[in-house]
């Protein structure tokens, strides 16, 4: 059985003038997991939420949100939703409580909601200071707050860890995944901290130049681009240029060391026996498992560790 | 309806602290402080010839809120009310509650008409308290009526005439974000009224930042605020319509 979708994308485009910021995107996101949504700088994450959100107005595509169509007529899948977009929006000259009563007033949600939201932010002690005297931290943490006050069951969320200390971006994390957990909220959020969505998301989906290069789990990325073979040689160069005969990408890493990429142990082997055929030394050989930091760079073409053989 | 009601609340909250709201109270106090100073100096001159001197009084300070005070507040209110949410890009925040566009913008026009009349509405108050501290100083003045009638009425026209500069000067300050663009047309709109005083009232009653000085003049002319109130309403409408339908 198909798992349900909070967010599922169907050919979704959208261009500002003659450029293209997000190019015919299949995006899917199944209810109650934590999705890292990657990608480097203008990739088109932050248009790709504002057309999730409804802010911005697809060129082409179709966006379901539990599997409902998005359109500016349907407010109760705005409801439905909480958003973070880039950094929060807060008035400074009012007390993070006002600043919280104003979004109340506009959803019509209960006043008890209020001091719920706090107290899961850990705001409470601070929630009659202005704005104005927060800090970053804290701003952010009431940005979330304020995501958090209509109980959305599909969190979206734009760089929710910027501006917070380790501490934070930990209690983020056990904040994110109680809402998973107990609640069955879905969170999508993008996010340059590579490490941080390794240690709390469930799948990635990545983003390059508007286009998706992957989305599913992390171990199903890790499996199809991850795994690497280290291999020490006495001849670098001639070993690599034996390797992309053969059909192998490999890089060099240091002198007298290789990165093959590959796609099961075995291949381990037949490199290994076909070196030695071609009259090569291998003094090491070990599977190597990257970050995703690593993967991710590879992935999007932006990696700088070691020149091609 | 409830939706705008529930905007309109918020839309009040957010104007706490403010300086727009500061301003409703603020501005016509200075100019009753200012003619309050002139009477006080020069009294026995202002009121010479004069039936009613409180009324000589309520009318200079008629005159002076219609014809400059009550646009220039109109100007900066709007631009106020449209920086707080322009400030830290509140929009998408905004926009992407279940909260219709229209009346994000709509709550936001009413909050701004309401700054004007709540500061319009200061000026008789005000104008009262003067009149009694002049009649402290100037025992020939006890006894003298208060101009209610006459303050009510400039006010009540003024600001039905001022509709129209207000939905002009909120579509201004919510289109573009810079509030350099809304203030240099207001206060361009308000120097050149000032220049064109001398022109027909037929004119000035149509140019939006002298119609409320027309509406409230001696001769109150009925198509100044006609014009006002209705062409207000409906570019306060258009705004709203087609400030929802734009990208942010």
């Amino acid at each position: 059985m198909t798992p349900a979708l909070s967010i599922e994308t169907r050919g979704l485009s959208h261009r500002f003038g003659s450029r293209i910021a997000v190019d015919s995107l299949d995006l899917h996101v199944p209810s109650g997991c934590i999705c890292g949504f990657l990608g480097p700088n203008g990739a088109g994450k932050t248009t790709t939420i504002r057309l999730l959100l409804g802010l911005l107005t697809p060129s082409a595509g179709t966006i379901l949100l539990d599997g409902k169509i998005l359109s500016r007529a349907r407010p109760e899948l705005r409801r439905w939703t909480g958003s973070m977009v880039e950094s929060p929006s807060l008035y400074p000259h009012l007390t993070g409580r006002e600043n919280l009563e104003v979004s109340r007033r506009l959803l019509d949600a209960p006043a008890a909601h209020i001091d719920e939201v706090l107290r899961l932010l850990q705001l409470t002690s601070d929630a009659n200071r202005l704005v104005r005297t927060y800090s970053l931290g804290m701003r952010q943490r009431l940005g979330l707050a304020l995501a958090l006050l209509g109980e959305p069951k599909l969190l979206v969320l734009d760089e929710p860890a910027n501006g917070l200390d380790p501490a934070g971006v930990r209690d983020l994390r056990d904040l994110l995944r109680h809402l998973v957990q107990q609640r069955g909220v879905t969170v999508f959020l993008s996010s340059h901290l590579l490490l941080e969505v390794e240690q709390i998301a469930d799948r990635i989906a990545i983003l390059d130049k508007g286009r998706l290069l992957f989305q599913g789990t992390l171990d199903s990325f890790q499996a199809e681009h991850g795994r690497s073979l280290t291999i020490r040689v006495d001849r670098a160069s001639h070993a690599g240029r034996v390797l992309q005969e053969h059909g192998w990408k490999a890089k060099k890493l240091s002198e007298g060391t290789l990165s093959v990429s590959i796609l099961e142990m075995a291949d381990a082997a037949s490199i290994n026996a076909m070196l030695v055929k071609e009259g090569i030394s291998v003094y090491h050989l070990s599977q190597e498992q990257p970050t995703l930091e690593a993967l991710f760079l590879n992935a999007t073409g932006r990696s700088k560790e070691g020149a091609p053989a | 309806m409830s939706q705008l009601l529930h905007a309109f609340s918020a839309e009040v909250l957010k104007l706490k602290r403010t300086l727009a709201l500061r301003l409703a109270f603020a501005a016509p106090l200075l100019i009753v402080l200012l003619q309050l100073g002139v009477y006080l100096v020069r009294g026995e001159e202002m009121e010479h010839g004069s039936a009613n001197p409180l009324a000589g009084f309520a009318r200079g300070i008629l005159t002076l809120w219609t014809l400059i005070f009550l646009p220039f507040y109109a100007t900066l209110a709007t631009s106020l009310l449209a920086s707080i949410d322009h400030h830290e890009h509140h929009w998408d925040q905004l926009f992407a509650l279940p909260v219709r566009r229209w009346t994000v913008f709509a709550a936001k026009w009413i909050a701004a008409v309401s700054l004007v009349i709540l500061s319009s509405l200061t000026i008789p108050v005000f104008t009262f308290c003067a009149a009694e501290l002049l009649k402290l100083v100037r025992h020939g003045w006890a006894g003298v009526p208060f101009p209610a009638g006459l303050l009510g009425n400039g006010v009540v026209r003024s600001c039905a005439a001022a509709l129209l500069l207000i939905s002009l000067q909120f579509w201004f300050s919510l289109r573009w974000r810079s509030s350099v663009i809304s203030l240099s047309i207001g206060i361009a709109g308000i120097m050149s009224g000032i220049i064109l005083i001398t022109a027909p009232l037929e004119f000035l009653s149509v140019y939006p930042w002298t119609a409320p000085g027309a509406a409230a003049s001696p001769r109150q002319p009925l198509f100044a605020l006609v014009w006002g109130l209705s062409a207000g309403l409906v570019l306060g409408a258009a705004s709203c319509w087609h400030l929802a339908r734009r990208d942010y």
